[in-house]
């Protein structure tokens, strides 16, 4: 029960900071030098009548907050609004991005834990040996490399060079559509988008896990014979873990934006690919119909790591 | 009055000096950060010095050699695909860089600074205020926000060094946020509230320098993270504009696959340059954490 009051709260929470950062976003938005009109017509031909005409048509001739306001009650009932660039339902069009993006975010995520756990957690329990030096070497790069950079290079070794992966797209042009190559064209984007949070991970593992080493409950179980790999898993990761949910939380926002960049280099069609094409057409209602859609996700996304907060360790009560 | 000040400044020197000396012997024993700040300082000094002492020039055309020419004794890096010498243009590029990084996280701290203080300080609302703010700039991918602010400002060098400028504010406030709440509370800043010191001047006297540490670290932080932002955004084409050379921007004509697959030499330079600055600064506020040994909030 009281969780479930929890959630309502956080949503509550939620309001507020979705009103503003949709409001701040649309007011930008607004201030574009060129008027949605130009950029929909390319038409010369187009008298200053018609042009008026289709302006009272959209709501253009109102001021900025009644054009918000109206915005948002279309927001309320699923409605969008058309996209400048391609007229279609913005509503439609960001559904059908969301899938790639989960699915990228969501296997760099996959990769980054299966790779920085490990690491980290080899690097805390004998410290300051050549496996610390060595995970330690990894996260420093990782965290310094700029992820267009290692897209380029891995391009450059896998794609060009080794031929082993295809550098654009989720599937390739010859028409047929398989789980096997969508997994082929994923290697690639993941890996990039990943090695930034390896590096970032294996820190933060590493620390957590060190703390935890040192405290009674592992001395003891160590004391009554219990094996090094069941300390480990059983008794040290298991309270190490939460920490690194809150690292996870905090890394959602930069996770999808880092999305943007590796999506627009592999040619991924997902928001952040969607969202550079939006803005280099300056299409104003995409733009704002994919932020609603990141706002959304990033809220549920720290909705998840609140309750698996709980989950893991059940001291925490709200 | 007088008396005990002159009598108490003396030792108050002696103090922060020999504190001074602690933090910098410290620091030299910290070898990845002395290597990293050698690095930086030679750096520095090529992007600034080298176009000028070789007297290169990043925009003209040189129509003796072929475009998009191989690494020779003329051009060290080769030609780009207008003939423009590649090795003036990662120097520039570099100038660019490093200064939309430093610059862009000045303007962070003197945004994000004030407004922590004043959390801080004050409490109540205008806590309430600036940091819900702070959090819902954190809670949504500032990548996004900067894209749409660059393209409704038009991307250009001043333009993207002011807007990740601004949107880099909630990290120092928070940092500055979080070590103001545990001094506000201590004894000597009581002292002064109770002597009827003003507000504006415990805040500016009393706490200001004991953030200083935290704050300096967040800085090296930010202006790495600053760089990579910037790099970004020009590597997307929204950044910094050609002719203007930055590290983003060269890398971005390395998306054609054929630039990427046959001259390693253009794209590599700015990329690994870019890497090492990054580790560079990382390392240099590694080590100034455990020489300033603050017991800091980031």
């Amino acid at each position: 029960m009281s969780k479930l009051r929890y959630i309502i709260k956080r949503l509550l929470i939620a309001i507020p900071t979705f009103l503003g950062i949709t409001m701040l976003v649309y007011l930008l938005a607004s201030m574009t030098p060129s008027s949605p009109l130009e950029i929909m017509f390319n038409d010369p031909m187009a008298t200053m009548e018609q042009m008026e005409q289709m302006e009272k048509a959209m709501g253009l001739d109102q001021p900025v907050y009644i054009q918000y306001l109206r915005w948002l009650k279309g927001l309320l009932t699923g409605n969008l609004g058309y996209s400048y660039r391609t007229s279609q339902p913005v509503m439609s069009m960001v559904l059908e991005r969301i899938g790639p993006t989960l699915l990228l975010t969501g296997t760099a995520m996959l990769i980054t834990f299966l790779i920085a756990l490990p690491l980290g957690i080899m690097a805390a329990y004998k410290p300051y040996s050549k496996w610390d030096y060595v995970s330690s070497g990894i996260s420093f790069v990782g965290v310094a490399l700029p992820n267009f950079f290692a897209a380029l290079v891995l391009i450059y070794l896998f794609n060009v060079k080794l031929k082993i992966f295809p550098s654009s797209g989720m599937y390739d042009s010859s028409g047929t559509r398989s789980f096997g190559m969508l997994m082929h064209h994923l290697v690639l984007p993941a890996v990039v988008l990943a090695i930034q949070y390896i590096g970032s991970l294996i820190r933060q593992c590493r620390g957590s896990m060190m703390e935890v080493l040192q405290s009674d409950y592992v001395r003891t179980a160590r004391a009554k014979g219990l094996l090094e790999p069941p300390v480990l898993v059983g008794h040290a990761l298991r309270n190490a873990w939460i920490p690194l949910i809150s690292w996870f939380g905090m890394q959602l926002p930069a996770l999808i934006g880092g999305a943007v960049v590796t999506e627009q280099i592999f040619g991924w069609p997902g928001l952040g690919s969607l969202m550079v094409q939006s803005i280099n057409a300056r299409d104003y209602p995409t733009i704002m119909g994919i932020t609603v859609v990141i706002a959304v996700v990033v809220l549920i996304g720290n909705l998840i790591v609140d309750l698996l907060y709980n989950l893991l360790d059940p001291r925490i009560r709200y | 009055m007088t008396n005990s000040k002159a009598a108490g400044k003396p030792q108050q020197t002696a103090e922060a000096s020999s504190y001074f000396k602690d933090v910098v012997s410290r620091f030299k024993k910290h070898r990845l950060a002395m290597i990293s700040l050698v690095v930086l300082v030679i750096e520095v000094l090529m992007v600034v010095f080298l176009p000028i002492v070789l007297h290169l020039d990043p925009y003209t055309t040189d129509y003796e050699t072929y475009f998009g020419a191989g690494p020779s004794s003329k051009h060290w890096l080769g030609t780009d695909d207008i003939g423009r010498d590649c090795f003036a243009r990662f120097l520039y590029g570099g100038r660019v860089s490093l200064m939309v990084g430093i610059l862009s996280a000045i303007l962070s701290l003197a945004i994000g600074v004030p407004l922590g203080l004043l959390a801080g300080y004050y409490r109540g609302w205008v806590e309430t205020i600036i940091m819900r703010l702070a959090d819902i700039f954190m809670s949504f991918p500032s990548m996004v926000l900067i894209l749409v602010l660059v393209s409704v400002l038009g991307p250009s060098v001043v333009t993207v060094t002011i807007v990740i400028g601004i949107l880099g504010w909630p990290r120092f406030a928070r940092t500055i946020y979080g070590n103001v709440l545990s001094v506000r509370e201590s004894e000597y800043v009581e002292a002064a509230r109770a002597i009827g010191t003003k507000d504006g001047q415990i805040m500016t006297k009393y706490i200001l320098p004991n953030t200083f540490a935290p704050v300096l670290i967040a800085f090296t932080f930010r202006a790495a993270q600053a760089i990579i932002t910037e790099s970004s955004l020009s590597f997307l084409g929204m950044g910094v504009q050609a002719p203007q050379a930055s590290w983003g921007n060269i890398l971005y004509d390395a998306q054609s696959i054929s630039v990427l697959a046959t001259r390693p030499w253009f794209w590599l330079p700015p990329g690994i340059a870019l890497l090492v600055t990054i580790l560079c600064i990382n390392f240099l506020g590694d080590g100034l954490r455990d020489a300033l040994d603050t017991k800091m909030v980031i």
